[in-house]
């Protein structure tokens, strides 16, 4: 099971008992080669579209945003991590990034990237010399 | 070169798919353990569970004796010929919740939206304290003379 890194495990302690979610947002990740280009699937579950933020700065690709939490009223045993998150990717030189899409659809996030056209294998045309 | 940065580092896998790659090996993939939170008040049970990408046919809810069970399969789409960095997880799941006897199961809700499944059970309601009255035995009749 993935775990999260929990950089104040120690103030974790202090304010047991106080309604606080423990495990900060990990975003996982699925990173997929094409032809044409390249695919970020991101697991982003009960995350709205104004808390998703993506960009490019530098050739670096920036998928950042939080999820909300709102404690129900009762007792609860909480798995689900919310907060903040951010994940970055540095983009080969193939990467077009001016024609980025990103698109949320049943809480996953998923980015295209496509490759320069000169990425893709081209087929010279072998001429008989004379 | 892709280069992930992380503030956190974490094992990664290269994915090479079957048919497209010489070699022909597949990695283990993660398996697929959905976070869930359990809520439990006066007014019912709450479970919210986080399926990103999961379709209501891929999910399977049941109740029986007592015990609810929540199933799924994350599939694994992989388009021929694609390389993947698998940071998701994927497959078979299966968690079970005990009820008490005051929740209604026949009640359960249950609906999925943007990749989180809720899941409610209303409690029955708790039947108001009847007061009692106390009788007395019936006074003994005085003997007639």
């Amino acid at each position: 099971m993935l775990s999260a890194w929990n950089a104040f495990p120690i103030l974790d302690r202090l304010f047991d008992g106080a309604p606080v979610p423990s495990p900060t947002f990990r975003l996982a990740v699925d990173v997929r080669a094409t032809e044409n280009e390249l695919v970020f699937v991101c697991d982003v579950p009960g995350v709205r579209r104004e808390d998703l933020e993506v960009l490019v700065e530098g050739g670096v690709l920036i998928i950042k945003g939080h999820r909300e939490g709102h404690a129900p009223p009762g007792r609860t045993r909480s798995e689900r991590a919310f907060g903040a998150f951010a994940s970055r990717y540095t983009l080969p030189d193939y990467a077009d990034a001016d024609g980025l899409t990103a698109d949320l659809a049943d809480g996953v996030l998923t980015v295209r990237v496509p490759k320069q056209a000169k990425a893709k294998p081209r087929r010279i045309e072998i001429g008989a010399a004379r | 070169m892709l280069i992930t940065l992380h503030p956190v580092a974490r094992p990664t896998r290269v994915f090479n798919d079957v048919m497209g790659s010489a070699l022909g090996t597949a990695t283990n993939v993660t398996a697929f353990e959905p976070a869930i939170d359990v809520t439990a008040s006066d007014d019912g049970i709450l479970i919210v569970c986080d399926v990103p990408g999961m379709r209501k046919e891929d999910l399977e809810i049941t109740v029986e004796n007592r015990t609810l069970t929540l199933k799924g399969m994350r599939r694994f789409d992989n388009d021929q010929g694609e390389q993947v960095l698998l940071g998701r997880s994927y497959g078979a799941f299966s968690r079970a919740f005990g009820l008490s006897d005051q929740v209604e199961t026949e009640q359960l809700q249950a609906e999925l939206v943007d990749g989180v499944l809720t899941i409610r059970l209303p409690t029955r309601p708790q039947s108001a304290a009847r007061k009692v009255a106390i009788t007395s035995p019936a006074e003994p009749k005085r003997m007639e003379r």
